[in-house]
């Protein structure tokens, strides 16, 4: 079976399985407590789930400030083993994407605000995030990966430049 | 660590669950013999809330044990934490097994199209989950994937609600 096969099958199965789960509930419930039993199951399931998904983007954000901050502080870059690479790729990129453009702006405003930088490359970082922010032309997930990407890679530059781990310079 | 996490967190779960089994059905099977109720209402505790109960058991326990075996170099939460669909789809087997044959006595019964809706939502989410969140759950655009907020977290998490609630309701039935 091909790759779209693969995922053709990957998802009937799973919609034929939540289909056969709720006529199972509805089934099983019985007179006036399938209402009830079908809530359950949706709340059961998307309740926990978007609280965790906000408390892991609100604990992944307040840690990478931290560790930001004191990074860029010392002119030292936050990406500075495989690890770090792994952790921005799969847990702070996604955590700035489920926020969104608004609030990755907002995030990196208020960074910029709190360090010990001169006013004139304070503005110069502000505006670099505003004209990403702004700019109609690039979709959603470019804008907040080049903001990113550009504080995280902006301290490698200071202590040791052209050694970048793969991250790309904003264009 | 994610999958030793959630070992931990099954096995656990399924102990939760066989003592909540013991808890509510003895003293329920004597009231449902002596008063002549049926076990269903004898169970002493709403299938609905004991399956909602189980699901929140599964995430109650997982976090701290996910944070007690990590490194403290690491963060403390990641989204491969809220993977909790495998923990359900464990806790809903072990749910109907426990529930079906702790009350086996009391001969209830599915009915054939219960059945079928059983095997149906146990075989097919066990195959198509898994490959549902391998080939849509992570971005792999970027290296490491990265695991998806819907696909890979809030769509099989729904899915395995769903299965959790039918199973333990079905071992309710079957129960008697």
């Amino acid at each position: 079976m091909g790759n779209r096969g693969v995922k053709a099958f990957a998802v009937s199965a799973t919609a034929l399985s939540a289909v056969a789960a709720v006529g199972l509930i509805l089934d099983t419930a019985g007179g006036g407590k399938q209402v009830g039993a079908l809530a359950s199951a949706i709340a059961l399931g998307a309740i926990p789930s978007i609280l965790g998904l906000w408390l892991v983007r609100k604990q992944t954000l307040r840690e990478f400030r931290k560790k930001t901050k004191i990074d860029m502080q010392q002119g030292r870059a936050m990406v500075r083993t495989p690890r770090d690479h792994d952790l921005l790729n799969t847990q702070v990129l996604p955590s700035f994407s489920d926020a969104g453009v608004d609030q990755t702006q907002d995030f990196f405003v208020d960074l910029i605000s709190s360090l010990d930088l001169s006013l004139e490359e304070k503005e110069k970082q502000m505006a670099f995030i505003n004209e990403v922010a702004e700019n109609p032309d690039l979709p959603r997930e470019d804008k907040i990966e080049r903001i990113v990407l550009h504080f995280t890679s902006e301290a490698l530059e200071r202590e040791d430049p052209g050694t970048s781990p793969g991250l790309a310079s904003p264009g | 660590m994610r999958l030793g996490g959630s070992r931990c967190s099954g096995v656990l779960m399924g102990l939760a669950l066989m003592a909540l089994a013991c808890l509510f059905v003895p003293e329920c099977s004597q009231a449902a013999v002596s008063h002549g109720t049926s076990a269903h209402e004898g169970l002493g505790i709403d299938s609905r809330l004991l399956s909602v109960l189980i699901g929140i058991v599964a995430v109650v326990l997982q976090i701290p044990l996910e944070k007690a075996a990590r490194s403290d170099k690491g963060p403390r939460l990641v989204r491969e934490d809220l993977v909790w669909w495998i923990d359900w789809v464990i806790a809903a087997a072990i749910g109907f097994g426990v529930l079906a044959l702790s009350r086996a006595h009391n001969h209830g019964s599915l009915s054939e199209c219960q059945i079928g809706l059983l095997i149906a939502t146990f075989s097919l989410g066990c195959v198509g989950l898994p490959t549902l969140v391998r080939a849509y759950g992570y971005d792999r655009s970027r290296q490491p994937p990265a695991l998806r907020a819907m696909l890979g977290i809030l769509v099989p998490n729904m899915v395995g609600a769903f299965i959790l609630v039918g199973a333990v309701l079905s071992g309710a039935i079957q129960g008697g």
